[in-house]
């Protein structure tokens, strides 16, 4: 196996570290190397998709299911996994745990008959261990994906209950995924440890390493909590990551908000895009991630105001042809100061595409072999600097005014041929600034 | 059977079985394009039923003169995109990796490769298929796979890659042939 597809493979399975992930990123922009591991990537993507095909009834049903509930998420995330296709080892198929764990729950208490049958429901075929039978009345999560995660210092799989107040550890090699019984997961990475109750609401404390939780919406009197030691992070309904060590803590909001409290009484708020650190000594030092604004994701194209020529969604992408100047040109309605602009287009019959934000203009002379080829266009304005590239290769850009107040993000197209269109698939504006952008005529 | 457009009005109309019915021929084609954008083969497949709920909650837009498939490929590639980038943002050890798909160009449309690939598994044995599908869908890690086959992992890594240029090769084979 060449070492590029080792990467791709360890990619997939979500196995890379960091330093194979640096080489991987370089290898994915490498002029020479890039095409080849995307081509490869492409085709595994394609793999999949195929793979994925054996269990379409399932995938189909649970879709169906989901829509009758109204697109309900939770509900639907339930039904899919006890759809997806688990795949006993050969080990559980043939091992005589099934017989054993039968027997096991016949012989125990009614609680153990309970929890096969949740298990059943559950995971189609799963084998339950026997050792999580027993406490399962009082676990608060379940161990739904990993692998080296040991509780108490005994080894467990995916499916096992995790009771209340038990050392959870991921061995450095290892990951894991827990669903807690409000509905919540946490992924865990490797080296992590961590215990998890509950009273009012679940309580996870994290002793080392890192989580990533999603929330759910939290029930009247109750929250989430999240605890390092030297943090107390409380949500109500969010996406976030905590990693701790014994120098302090940090903490990355990437949906709904958080509460941080430090152990010696300062507290802070964040939204989403945030991050903090919490110190030793209890400081904490936020740092707002900038803001980012979808300015087109293939349905509402609200944000814009066409300024010359036709705009129109078409299949989800945002169309523009010319005008009898064989020229288009459209304006977002907000201005916008500091700002990353990146968008995804495609251009035919094309000879220039400008992008201008700010008093800049981006230009790319569309190349004949980028003509019908969907690339993406990023430039960002920070200060007196402007950086674009296409690609990823860098692009020529000019101050066109004196000033650089925050101004209208524009799209000009120039067409060589009377079919000229430009496509934008997706749109998007990443701001410093604090306040939303504000809603202004077009000029 | 009912046409595209039929079961587009009767999909518009509210009823999930004549959507379903609608996005079944496409839905090999939207998780490929998730796919190459998501590593893990359960996430692709949440992505994809997430962007078809939205799709089923905004069939207003969809001009019904027009093939609905593009549409749905844009929806489930760019919520493809705002989840790695949602990744890429929480950063990890992963982060670059998601940068660096974020950057790169758009890939082609998936067209006859996807017929010729399922020809192509379809004669794989079934034991391998399911190896595949393990790893590449269900992402077990190779000791498990290896601890299963009673071989070393090294030896699981190089079956799976034997496996995938294989397929690849048939792959090309079936295009140039003018198949699928």
């Amino acid at each position: 196996m060449s070492a590029a597809t080792a990467l791709l493979d360890a990619y997939r399975a979500g196995e890379l570290d960091a330093a194979d992930a640096e080489r991987l990123a370089a290898g994915l922009g490498d002029p020479e190397r890039g095409p080849a591991l995307l081509g490869q990537l492409r085709f595994e993507a394609q793999l999949v998709a195929v793979l994925g095909e054996a269990d379409a009834a399932g995938h189909e049903r649970a879709l169906i299911e989901r829509l009758r509930a109204g697109g309900d998420s939770a509900r639907f995330e339930r039904s899919l996994r006890r759809r997806l296709p688990r795949r006993r080892s050969r080990r559980q198929r043939n091992a005589p745990l099934v017989v054993l764990a039968a027997v096991t729950a016949l012989l125990v208490v009614p609680a153990a008959i309970w929890f096969v049958g949740r298990g059943a429901e559950r995971v189609p075929g799963a084998v339950a261990p026997i050792a999580d039978a027993a406490p399962v009345a009082q676990s608060v999560a379940e161990l739904i994906a990993g692998s080296g995660v040991s509780l108490d210092g005994r080894m467990v799989r995916p499916g096992a209950a995790i009771p209340a107040d038990r050392m959870l550890v991921v061995a450095a090699d290892g990951h894991a995924g827990l669903r807690c019984v409000d509905g919540s997961e946490l992924r865990i990475d490797p080296g992590s440890a961590l215990t998890v109750s509950r009273s009012d609401g679940m309580r996870i404390f994290l002793d080392h390493g890192r989580v990533h939780a999603a929330v759910t919406p939290q029930g009247a009197g109750d929250r989430f909590e999240l605890r390092t030691p030297q943090a107390q992070v409380a949500v109500l309904g969010t996406s976030f990551s905590v990693a701790a060590d014994a120098a302090g803590s940090r903490i990355a909001v990437a949906e709904g908000r958080v509460a941080v409290s430090a152990i010696g009484g300062a507290q802070r708020e964040l939204g989403p895009g945030d991050s903090c650190r919490v110190d030793a000594a209890g400081v904490i030092t936020v740092r707002a991630a900038p803001r980012r604004v979808d300015l087109f994701d293939g349905g509402d194209a609200s944000a814009w105001t066409p300024l010359r020529g036709d705009w129109t969604v078409i299949d989800g992408m945002l169309v523009g042809t010319g005008d009898d100047d064989r020229s288009t040109r459209i304006a977002t309605r907000a201005t916008f100061d500091d700002v990353e602009v990146e968008l995804r287009v495609r251009a035919s019959e094309t000879v220039q595409l400008e992008l201008q934000l700010r008093g800049y203009r981006v230009f790319w002379a569309v190349p004949g072999d980028q003509l019908g080829t969907w690339v993406t266009l990023r430039a960002s304005a920070e200060g007196e600097y402007l950086r674009a590239t296409i690609d990823g290769r860098p692009l020529v850009a000019e101050l066109t005014a004196s000033d650089v107040d925050p101004a209208f993000i524009s799209i000009y197209a120039r067409f060589d041929g009377p079919e000229g269109r430009v496509e934008v698939a997706e749109a998007s504006a990443t701001t410093t600034d604090p306040a939303p952008p504000v809603e202004e005529d077009t000029p | 059977m009912p046409t595209e457009a039929e079961l587009l009005r009767l999909a518009q109309g509210g009823d999930p079985d004549a959507f379903a019915a609608l996005v079944r021929p496409h839905q090999a084609r939207l998780r490929a394009a998730v796919a190459f954008y998501l590593p893990s083969g359960d996430d692709v497949l949440d992505v994809v039923q997430d962007a078809l709920v939205d799709a089923f909650q905004h069939l207003d837009r969809v001009d019904p003169q027009r093939p609905v498939g593009p549409w749905l490929r844009t929806l489930c590639r760019n919520r493809a995109r705002k989840w790695l980038r949602a990744r890429a943002a929480r950063g990890g050890v992963h982060a670059p990796v998601d940068e660096a798909l974020l950057a790169a160009a758009e890939p082609a449309e998936d067209g006859p490769e996807l017929d010729a690939l399922r020809a192509c598994v379809a004669q794989l044995p079934a034991d391998r298929r399911q190896l595949l599908l393990r790893r590449l869908v269900e992402s077990e890690p190779v000791q498990r796979l290896a601890q299963d086959l009673e071989r070393s992992p090294a030896a699981v890594s190089q079956l799976l890659q034997r496996l995938k240029q294989a397929l690849r090769t048939c792959v090309e084979q079936r295009l140039a042939e003018g198949g699928a």
